[in-house]
């Protein structure tokens, strides 16, 4: 799954993918602004099947954070 | 007061170092017009943020200001008021974005631009973009320019900050308590700003 991000990132900030680490913060660390982030929300949605609260957003600041929110969705829709 | 700079193009640097180039730009122009207009000796060192991100002046009490950039513009406003700025580049919109960000009438619209264009099989838009990403553009930095004047960073949620197409031209639904305003810019970019009553 980390793989999975990482490739959507570096799709998205053009970053070298050794660049993004569990610990990367979208905004600060890897050049996001508020759009890419956005648009990583969408792409993310589509490409796990899951749903992401608007209200939850403000809370994803890492990749951790991300990948942690995707798996708890995955879990509770039973995937 | 609003003002806003033509910059260089990406170019071949990587996005983190024009972002930051950009983020160093707008600062700069900001600086020259609190100097300029406001006799206000101002660096960045300066500025202390919000619990939100928020950046602001302590020394210059009264004052509100704000800051944008995107690929070849930075822009800044100074205000009395409590304010928000947002610039972008009018390109092709990221589609799996509209259902996180826009109402479902201002998705409406955007399908029915897309529509019409596909319909005609021609473009509507000027140059690389179409009608639907300049309008995308459009409803995006308005609602980032609001949000950017509450100051409260993606707490607001942008699908709270909703507008309606009326004689043309598209009001503000809920946000009563804040004035719009929006340019396009060198048939490039759209520049929103929003000012708290």
């Amino acid at each position: 799954m980390l793989q999975q991000l990482t490739n959507m990132i570096c799709e998205f900030v053009e970053v070298d993918e050794e660049a993004v680490k569990e610990e990367s913060r979208f905004i600060e660390d890897l050049g996001f602004n508020s759009y890419d982030l956005m648009c990583l929300i969408g792409r993310i949605e589509e490409e796990f099947e899951i749903e992401v609260e608007e209200k939850d957003v403000v809370q994803l600041r890492t990749v951790k954070e991300v990948l942690d929110y995707i798996q708890r969705q995955m879990s509770a829709a039973g995937c | 007061m609003l003002v806003w700079r033509r910059v260089a193009f990406r170019g071949k640097l990587r996005k983190k170092e024009y972002e930051q180039l950009l983020h160093k730009w707008a600062w700069e122009l900001l600086g020259e017009i609190f100097s300029e207009k406001y006799e206000i000796d101002m660096t960045e060192e300066k500025v202390r943020k919000n619990e939100y991100g928020k950046p602001y002046l302590p020394m210059a009490a009264g004052l509100h200001f704000n800051l944008s950039h995107c690929e070849g513009m930075v822009a800044c406003i100074i205000s009395e008021r409590e304010v928000g700025v947002d610039v972008e580049v009018i390109r092709p919109y990221c589609r799996d974005v509209i259902r996180k960000v826009c109402t479902l009438e201002e998705q409406e619209a955007l399908s029915e631009k897309e529509y019409i264009e596909q319909s005609a099989q021609e473009v509507q838009g000027e140059g690389s973009y179409t009608a639907a990403d300049e309008l995308f553009f459009r409803l995006w930095t308005l609602k980032e320019s609001y949000i950017k004047a509450e100051g409260k960073g993606l707490s607001i949620l942008m699908k709270e900050v909703s507008f309606g197409l009326e004689d043309g031209k598209w009001i503000a639904k809920e946000q009563k308590d804040a004035d719009f305003h929006q340019l396009k810019i060198e048939s490039q970019f759209i520049l929103s700003w929003c000012e708290k009553k």
